[in-house]
């Protein structure tokens, strides 16, 4: 079922909860509201307080704390401004007048309830169209970071909050906005971002990325961005945007061409060669690029003026960055199976028989579960490592939880024993061995 | 009436549930209390209801909480309406305290004794083992219920509190 995927961009004055106050303040001060309406719906807000202060306590307690009060005052303020956001002025004291505030709250709470709804379906299209980078700020936050908003957020008393920790840093972040419209609008830009770089093809972006910084895996840098920028400077000299590629020579020429710079529209011809380049059609995408651009303007002029491209686009780096490589595990064997694989093994007296039923399983998932299910000692796990060549060696190290820094592999973080054993196990092996199983792991992404 | 609920639940400088509202709604409320507690001798006047919403809002201001509507004064006089320490002639001001109790021991509970629960617990303790103190019923028997509910012991009522309270004297006196 293809979701329809709103705009969240709002030209109206909105401020998170404070819309429906505004609109009671502004609807007073220029008559749409007299005296008897403002005290009639502060009346209907006395009500709705109590009913949403007997739902909160379940009806055992009839007074709360202020900050719990308060907590609640504002969720249901925030509530009845989704429900009036997308009305004016006018349009809002209307109405009020027409409609009563549980009927309005009522109305602001199903609309809630829709984009909750779409902000799920659309997470999981931002997932389907997710780029392959080893960025872990990006992987972390979208395939981990977001979903835990979807247990945690609480619509009936505190519809403003945001109960997620999200790092990756976008573009265009409306910070703002409060509760699931917060998370909806993030996520928006998240799949619009992902969208905009899929025109580009994955070696292209990981070039580029290394070139940026050796280190990007563990910086927090937003990916849309440097992306465009190299687009848009490849356009600047009319050079193909498709591979990103800026060398040293490119930015002489961006320095020495003949750019007027005095010229505001500028910058929107050069994006609309871009977007007529990647036959970007998508509206909502166009508005996210050229958004994009309005807010850094500034800072691309000011870097063509001074001569210093260098501080917006990224030169090239000869040495070409580490191939990804990604492996897709076979499916994991059924619980009750691996239950029985588990007791088999944990019953047999030799290590040999061990060894043997270990060595037919199918899955690096199953093997790592036979690790966690403690069947086999740290020992045994040992004889288990020498039955692995070096690409699954590898692909062992990328699946567990090991912290493997870029430049001084030596200095591995491991949690759990298995894979501290593992890490033992291969220092322990030839320097060159070590090496390449380090180099294979951290250029490897598993399915 | 209090300004507190007007510097409370307000976003920013406008006023969104004023103060006068439920003041009004408050004392109408507490009158009609009047209707039962004639028949163990008790009656308020509109005087008295003020003086008693004009407590709770006090109460409310001083410990950080919110109400809505009468709410609790109704629900303490029906309670004690038929205590044998309660008569006409302190009535007014034992509920007074008892309203302040209430409210205070709200708090010390961490809001986890629910309010049927603590009127009933102040009214056994009341007339069973304070007769009819109001020291009593807050320094001793309702202290050691809300640190019993703080240290999320189970059974965190006072039962036989005499000789409890004795066992906590010989305790801290070996100490």
């Amino acid at each position: 079922m293809k979701m329809e995927i709103k705009s969240a961009i709002n030209n109206n004055y909105y401020d998170g909860s404070d819309y429906f106050q505004w609109i009671l303040h502004e609807g007073y001060q220029q008559h749409l509201l007299d005296y008897v309406m403002i005290e009639n719906i502060q009346y209907q807000l006395f009500n709705l307080m109590a009913t949403q202060t007997n739902k909160f306590t379940q009806g055992d307690s009839s007074s709360i704390p202020v900050d719990t009060a308060q907590t609640l005052l504002n969720s249901l303020c925030f509530t009845i401004s989704f429900k009036l956001n997308n009305y004016s002025l006018e349009s809002c004291c209307a109405l009020l007048k027409e409609m009563s505030l549980p009927e309005l709250f009522k109305q602001g709470q199903d609309l809630l309830n829709i984009t909750f709804e779409d902000a799920k379906s659309l997470l999981f299209q931002a997932k389907n169209n997710a780029i392959s980078t080893k960025n872990r700020a990006y992987n972390d936050t979208l395939f981990k970071g977001i979903d835990p908003f979807f247990q945690k957020y609480d619509m009936k008393f505190y519809a403003q909050d945001i109960p997620v920790s999200i790092d990756y840093p976008l573009s265009n972040n409306n910070s703002k906005l409060l509760g699931v419209e917060y998370v909806y609008n993030y996520i928006l830009s998240f799949y619009l971002e992902n969208k905009f770089c899929n025109s580009f093809t994955q070696k292209s972006i990981n070039n580029l990325l290394y070139s940026y910084d050796e280190g990007y895996e563990e910086l927090l840098v937003n990916i849309f961005q440097i992306v465009l920028f190299n687009a848009l400077g490849c356009i600047l000299i009319d050079k193909d945007p498709s591979k990103l590629v800026i060398t040293e020579i490119d930015l002489d020429k961006i320095v020495n061409c003949k750019i007027d710079l005095s010229n505001s529209m500028l910058l929107y011809k050069t994006t609309q060669q871009l977007m007529e380049y990647l036959n970007i059609q998508d509206k909502l995408l166009r508005d996210y690029v050229y958004n994009s651009i309005n807010q850094l303007e500034n800072s691309i002029t000011d870097a063509l003026i001074s001569k210093k491209p260098e501080k917006i686009f990224v030169k090239n780096k000869d040495k070409p960055p580490v191939e990804i490589t990604i492996y897709k595990d076979r499916s994991k064997m059924p619980d009750e199976i691996f239950r029985k694989v588990e007791e088999e093994i944990r019953n047999c007296r030799h290590l040999s028989d061990k060894l043997q039923i270990i060595s037919q399983l199918d899955s690096l998932g199953d093997l790592i579960d036979v690790f966690e299910s403690h069947c086999i000692n740290d020992n045994e796990i040992k004889h288990v490592f020498k039955l692995l060549d070096t690409n699954e060696l590898s692909l062992l190290l990328s699946m567990s939880c090991v912290v493997l820094w870029e430049s001084a592999y030596d200095f591995c973080e491991a949690e759990k024993p298995w894979e501290k054993t593992l890490l033992t196990y291969i220092k322990n092996l030839p320097k060159d061995e070590q090496f390449l199983i380090f180099k294979k792991a951290k250029s490897a992404i598993i399915d | 009436m209090s300004i507190f609920f007007l510097e409370v639940l307000t976003l920013k400088s406008f006023p969104l549930i004023p103060a006068n509202i439920m003041s009004m709604t408050a004392v109408s409320e507490v009158l009609k209390s009047n209707s039962l507690t004639c028949k163990f001798g008790l009656y308020l006047s509109k005087s008295q209801a003020e003086e008693l919403v004009t407590t709770r809002n006090m109460s409310l201001e001083n410990l950080g909480r919110v109400e809505f509507g009468g709410g609790i004064i109704n629900k303490l006089i029906y309670e004690f309406c038929d205590s044998p320490y309660i008569s006409q002639y302190n009535y007014t001001e034992t509920i007074n305290d008892l309203i302040e109790t209430f409210y205070y021991f709200k708090n010390e509970t961490l809001d986890e004794v629910s309010d049927d629960d603590l009127l009933s617990l102040m009214k056994e303790y009341f007339d069973q083992y304070c007769n009819g103190s109001i020291e009593l019923l807050q320094g001793r028997e309702l202290e050691v219920t809300a640190r019993n509910k703080r240290y999320s012991k189970k059974n965190y009522t006072v039962k036989n509190p005499k000789e409890k309270y004795k066992l906590i004297l010989e305790r801290e006196d070996k100490i």
